[in-house]
């Protein structure tokens, strides 16, 4: 693959050279490396769709979009518990799902 | 999908939550699905709860290979001795990983919760829980 070249405000450059060099790499790799590790909206997709069908031909046949509905919700809760932190949330509290 | 957070969240999974995954629990099969509606959703099971859920039911080993939701969390050398610690202080061993990786950490500053069907263990040590019933 040919290198091509991205232009960024100097601040951001010099705050990537930092953390660049407390990661123990360059900027160069900084950015490979973030890029390979976030999965693109159509990879999460196709990531949801593959565990969607092993769920159904395996675990639950009934699994249906009302299910996966419920999930985001669950997911959006555990975030929302999380946010509120430790103490907020209740240290050593209990979310019962059915 | 909702606009991209910069957070990220997770829950730890235990050997009864796997072992209700095998059997089709509903919750835990919503949280695999739904865990790809965005990048930063995580579920990671304890590689000591993964050997105690393969232990009690050989075929959850394929589950958990196949979902590409679920990350297993390698027993490394810290929590390794705290999983040991903890078992010596007289937890059961299945559940001494998963109390380990979510406790408060440098990554995770207000730890995790546990997804599971024996909260005990985990309240115990002012984990909070997810429990499935």
């Amino acid at each position: 693959m040919a290198d091509t070249t991205i232009k960024v405000d100097s601040q951001v450059r010099d705050r990537l050279a930092i953390l660049a060099a407390e990661a123990g790499t360059t900027i160069r790799g900084l950015i490979e490396q973030w890029a390979a590790g976030v999965p693109t909206r159509a990879e999460l997709a196709q990531r949801q769709a593959h565990d969607m069908a092993y769920v159904i031909a395996n675990l639950r046949p009934d699994f249906n979009e009302e299910d996966l509905a419920a999930g985001k919700e669950l997911w959006a809760s555990i975030r929302t518990a999380g946010q509120a932190g430790p103490e907020q949330a209740g240290g050593g509290s209990t979310g019962q799902v059915a | 999908m909702s606009p991209r957070s910069i957070t990220h969240d997770a829950v730890i999974v235990d050997h009864s939550a796997l072992i209700a995954l095998g059997t089709g629990n509903q919750v835990m099969s919503r949280l695999v699905v739904a865990a790809h509606d965005e990048p930063d959703l995580y579920l990671y099971a304890p590689a000591m709860c993964v050997a105690a859920a393969v232990a009690h039911r050989p075929q959850l080993g394929d589950h958990v290979g196949s979902l590409l939701a679920i990350q297993v969390m390698d027993l490394g050398f810290t929590d390794a001795q705290a999983a040991g610690v903890l078992i010596a202080e007289g937890a059961d061993w299945r559940s001494a990983h998963a109390i380990a990786a979510a406790k408060p950490s440098a990554e995770w500053p207000s730890g995790l919760p546990v997804v599971t069907a024996v909260p005990d263990a985990y309240i115990s040590q002012g984990l909070r829980i997810i429990e499935l019933t």
